[in-house]
């Protein structure tokens, strides 16, 4: 009964260390809570299982184990099938969804979203069955072969996914979190320490007694008093508490590791709200990327629909621009009248149809429109977000591959006159607009009120930051740089020294200094002039991908800047012309049409050259150094592991046939394991002869008289087991008391050897060879 | 077989009864313990024992010494060119009294029978002999005689003295379950010997410490000494080598196989064992198998012994584990 009791909490413990190690990949997996319950049923049907068996058949003969695992896998696949596709078996014409279908659109959505991918219609297969393969393999191990201290690189490997998703760097990769949040690394780590502790103690428990004292008590105390299994808890509790912290301390003290204990790992949405953390299609990737793909056919009378905008960006983190969480209730569907954040309803505006097509090449689940727009007639379960005006995909299927759809783009005439005289929105938005991170680096907001120092309306100091970042900044334009939109990446970016980027830092930079100056902000992420087609249509392709900063203004609503130089193809909005001696050439959005055919945002990459940029990449070399520390460490470690594991297997083995406490064993399994230990210490050892004839091969090496005693009953015991008609198990201390006698007669040097490099493991030869032994025997 | 066990109670007499006998035994023949332990395998196992050796070594006083320690009947055939048959099996008489025909039993009808020297009788005669003992029965005028178990024949042979001899055929040979060959007494027990035959001949103070009734018990439990499936293998691995070697021109016979796992039986329970080991026919397959097998004609010229053949023949079987 306590064994079973024992069972159940040990195999409980392993499952769910497992589940809090799924925990971490909400940080790459948006939506994660939609999966729990599957995620937690998986993880209880498999140890249900392995308990069960085990506990009904404790002895665990090879095939029960196999057994084990295959119920385990059929039952954790059954759970994943129903759910993904309604059946616990694949069907050809499932309920849901066909699963190789759901498969197919999970690599689909890894290949076109950035982490975080959306877990409900993206990757919640792969997830599901991530998390099966793990609850198995960890039960596997810890419980069922009882190694739990091996089942650890199972929870490695699950907590290692989105560490190696999101990188060290979160900036690089865009994701703006760390890859796994620590409070929930100490929990798994402590979770696994929990196990290998109880097992361990439970394996010290059943220690039984020495072969020379027939009456021990399995429990007695040493004779100095303690008890050497609560001894065993002590250190390894002490251990493994000093790793974990470690573990957590030394990433604060490496200086390019941005440790941020506030987040324990869920951002799962609410009901009623799908749970969208960043829509941001890698801009630079793109930018940079050989081919320019083409994505998406407009065709409009508008004569300057250089602008397309996908989403917004609305939530500055301290280590970057993120969507923020969005609501979009079920009546705002794209399909019909749009009302105009920060706009009143009533206002009627001059509106140019856009048609737009959209490419297989492009799977988003954000509609790329017009902005603003007020009206849209699109197909599938698209929503808006009434205070972004942004359309995102509600339907976990939906993306924008192959999808046409029209839109009504409202043409708002702002001039710099009529926006001059109106104040900066606060107030009006949510102080979300206006939010910057406690810890900005103070650049930003010092630069930003040093540039409009001569700025008076919220309208003159927007132009000031767009003036000075286009020309007066001594910026230059580069998708060379690996920066992100973070805090840490913005000062560096603003820094004379540095000062190269592309359009996200630009367009991150401005809105984070239009955000210190009180000026509501956002970042748009979209596409930026379109190619014309010979039919008139505009072509927008990779290459266009574009990044710009909206200010908000009180009577006006959302008002783009275009902060990123003319070496990218911009031009400045009419209404936020410098009027300064070195204006731009251009004089107003409706020119930039005809000048985009030859101005890519692409066609300036020569200023890498720039001196600013090889300062900037230092940043980044602490990265690289780190990465290779990280895979030196890995690479030792794995070295480590490959070193030590002929010497766990042999211990393994060992454990399998003696058992661990006073437990009869059969006698052959005690034989295999002297002839395993003696081809270790390198007694010779024939598997030709019979027990009687190797006794005396394996006796002159016995360096006890105990040994001696011992070898004479386990030959003994195994000629009656192999021979006689009824045998009786053996006492696993016998072969104890013939090993330790072994090891006595040996040197420490070979001993040592045989421990960790242990012949028997590593190969078979070594016993064959010394088989020779037998055919000068004398009969 | 499996099914009875042999009792500890069982093993203690075949072990006290063993040791009687022993002693007894070499009180005439000294330091050849071997060589009486396998007499009495042969003798518990319901076998025969070929003694072939050179003369004077005390083949004769083995066989006699065995004979008296058993209380029971012994005959000795000292077989001679012109023993005919019916000198060994019997023979009917004409009785004028009854005026019948009467059975008077030969030589064989005892349980120990001591046949001196048997290579001189001729063929004829030793095959009378030999039909006897494979089926432990004498047919003299279409009646059918039973011979009393227990039933043991310990034939000598000289193999030097080769002038006027017929030597046993390997068929023949086959039906011995064991040769051994006493050899030359080490020079202390030979010292002892001139010691114990100054006075008398110790064969005479030889008083029996067993009988035939003991023996057929002792035979009894030697039966239900269990052979496991691994040894029966083994035992039929080696016979089978004897065959498939190069360097024998004859292997040895399927009754050689059950004269090893018999022997082997005897052997395990002499040392106190209810079961046998690959050990036991690891050291009996000599004794048992040797007489059996003829060498090939090139291990003949390069001077290979049979029973060297045969110990490499049996340490290349490997013992079978399980």
């Amino acid at each position: 009964m306590v064994r079973a009791a024992r069972e159940l909490l040990l195999t409980a413990l392993t499952a769910a260390t497992v589940l809090l190690a799924i925990a971490t990949w909400s940080r790459i997996a948006d939506g994660l809570s939609h999966a729990t319950g599957t995620i937690v049923l998986t993880g209880a049907v498999v140890a249900g299982i392995g308990a069960a068996l085990r506990i009904a058949a404790p002895s665990a003969w090879p095939s029960l184990r196999v057994l084990t695992i295959l119920l385990q896998m059929a039952a954790a696949w059954s759970v994943v099938s129903i759910r993904i596709a309604g059946t616990p078996v694949p069907l050809p014409y499932a309920p849901r969804m066909r699963l190789e279908d759901a498969f197919v659109a999970a690599g689909n959505a890894i290949l076109h979203f950035s982490p975080p991918v959306p877990v409900v219609g993206g990757v919640l297969p792969l997830v599901l069955c991530g998390a099966a393969v793990a609850f198995v393999l960890a039960d596997l191990l810890a419980r069922t072969v009882r190694l739990p201290a091996i089942a650890g690189l199972v929870l490695l490997a699950v907590v290692a996914v989105p560490i190696s998703v999101m990188g060290s760097d979160p900036d690089v990769t865009g994701a703006g979190r760390r890859g796994v949040a620590p409070g929930l690394f100490a929990l798994v780590a402590l979770g696994w320490l929990a196990q290998v502790v109880l097992a361990e103690d439970d394996r010290l428990s059943r220690w039984g007694r020495e072969v020379d004292s027939p009456d021990g008590d399995a429990s007695r105390s040493k004779p100095d008093g303690s008890r050497p299994h609560l001894r065993a808890w002590g250190v390894t509790a002490a251990i493994g508490a000093v790793a974990t912290v470690l573990a957590l301390l030394v990433p604060l003290a490496l200086p390019s590791t941005k440790a941020d204990f506030s987040g324990w790992g869920g951002n799962g949405g609410g009901n009623g709200k799908v749970s969208v953390t960043n829509p941001m299609i890698d801009v630079r990737q793109n930018l940079v990327q050989g081919r320019d793909v083409p994505l998406i056919h407009v065709r409009t009378e508008d004569t300057d629909p250089s602008y397309l905008r996908i989403a917004v960006l609305t939530r500055f983190s301290s280590t970057q621009w993120t969507a923020g969480d969005r609501s979009i209730p079920e009546g705002q569907v794209a399909d019909g009248h749009i009302p105009i954040a920060g706009l009143p309803t009533s206002q009627t505006f001059a509106q140019t149809p856009y048609r737009i097509s959209i490419t297989d090449a492009f799977a988003s689940r954000w509609l790329p429109t017009p902005a603003p727009i007020n009206e849209i007639h699109a197909d599938g379960d698209w929503r808006y977000d009434a205070s972004t005006d942004d359309f995102i995909a509600a339907d976990k299927r939906l993306t924008t591959a192959g999808l046409s759809y029209t839109a009504d783009r409202v043409r708002i005439d702002l001039t710099a006159a009529a926006l001059n005289g109106m104040s900066a929105g606060n107030g009006l938005v949510s102080a979300l607009y206006t939010s910057v991170p406690a810890d900005l680096p103070p650049i930003v907001a010092q630069l930003a009120h040093e540039v409009t120092r001569d700025a008076a309306t919220p309208l003159e100091k927007a132009v000031a930051l767009q003036t000075w970042f286009r020309r007066t900044g001594n910026f230059t334009y580069s998708t060379e740089v690996t920066l992100g939109s973070g805090g840490t990446d913005l000062a560096t970016f603003l820094n004379p020294s540095g000062r190269a980027g592309y359009c996200q830092q630009y367009s991150a930079a401005m809105a984070a200094m239009a955000r210190t100056l009180g000026i509501p902000s956002r970042v748009a992420v979209g596409f930026l002039n379109p190619d014309q087609e010979p039919d008139g249509s505009y072509l927008f392709s990779s290459h266009d991908m574009h990044a710009w900063p909206e200010l908000y203004f009180a009577g006006a609503g959302w008002v783009r800047f275009e902060p990123t130089p003319a070496a990218a193809g911009t031009t400045v909005p009419s209404y936020a012309h410098d009027p300064g001696p070195a204006a731009d050439p251009t004089t107003g959005p409706s020119a930039s049409a005809s000048a985009s055919a030859s101005a890519k945002p692409t066609a300036a990459p020569s200023v890498a050259a720039d001196p600013g940029a090889s300062h900037l990449t230092t940043g980044a070399r602490t990265h690289h150094h780190l990465g290779w520390w990280l895979a030196g460490v890995l690479v030792l470690g794995l070295l480590a592991l490959a070193l030590a594991l002929p010497g766990v297997v042999r211990r393994r083995r060992r454990t399998l046939r003696l058992g661990i406490g006073a437990d009869p064993i059969r006698a052959e399994d005690g034989w295999a394991e002297l002839r395993d230990t003696a081809i270790d210490l390198g007694v010779p050892w024939s598997g030709g002869l019979s027990p009687r004839d190797t006794r005396p091969l394996v006796e002159g090496y016995v360096g006890s008289d105990a040994g001696r005693a011992a070898l004479d009953r386990l030959v003994d015991a195994v000629e009656r087991e192999r021979y006689a008609s009824s045998s009786e198990p053996l006492d696993p201390q016998v072969v104890r008391a013939v090993i330790a006698g072994l090891e006595e007669g040996d040197t420490p040097l070979s001993a040592r050897r045989a421990a960790w490099w242990p012949r028997s493991v590593l190969g078979r030869r070594a016993g064959a060879m010394e088989s020779a032994v037998d055919l000068d025997r004398v009969g | 077989m499996g099914a009875v066990s042999t009792s500890s109670a069982d093993l203690e007499t075949v072990a006290r009864v063993a040791d009687r006998i022993r002693a007894n035994v070499e009180r005439v023949i000294e330091g050849k313990s071997d060589v009486v332990h396998s007499t009495l395998v042969v003798l518990l196992a319901e076998g025969h024992l070929l003694i072939e050796d050179v003369p004077g070594v005390g083949k004769t006083q083995l066989a006699k010494a065995l004979a008296r320690s058993i209380d029971g009947t012994v005959r000795r055939i000292q077989f001679t060119p012109d023993l005919l048959p019916s000198d060994v099996t019997g023979v009917s008489i004409f009785n004028q009294n009854t005026r019948e025909f009467e059975f008077r039993p030969g030589g064989v009808f005892a349980n120990i029978v001591i046949g001196d020297e048997i290579n001189r009788a001729s063929p004829k005669t030793q095959s009378a002999l030999l039909e006897c003992m494979e089926e432990h029965q004498v047919t003299v005028d279409a009646m059918t005689y039973q011979l009393e178990a227990p039933f043991l024949v310990i034939a000598t042979q000289n193999p030097i003295e080769m002038e006027g001899t017929y030597v046993l055929p390997e068929a023949q040979r086959d039906r011995f379950m064991a040769r051994v060959s006493i050899g030359y007494p080490p020079a202390a027990a030979e010292m002892a010997m001139i010691a114990n035959h100054a006075g008398a001949n110790p064969l005479d103070d030889l008083e029996p410490v067993t009988d035939a009734a003991e023996i057929r018990k002792l035979i009894g439990i030697v039966n239900q000494i269990h052979v496991a499936e691994p040894i029966q293998r083994y035992a039929v691995g080696i016979v089978a080598a004897t065959r498939a070697s190069g360097e024998l021109s004859l292997g040895a016979s399927p009754r050689a196989t059950l004269h090893l796992i018999r022997a082997a039986k005897a052997s395990a329970a002499l040392q106190g064992r209810d079961f046998v080991l690959p050990d036991d026919i690891t050291a009996l397959a000599a004794t048992v198998l040797a007489h059996r097998l003829l060498p090939s004609a090139e291990a003949a010229l390069a001077g290979r012994q049979v029973t060297e053949v045969l110990r490499s023949l049996v340490s290349a079987v490997p013992v079978p584990s399980a």
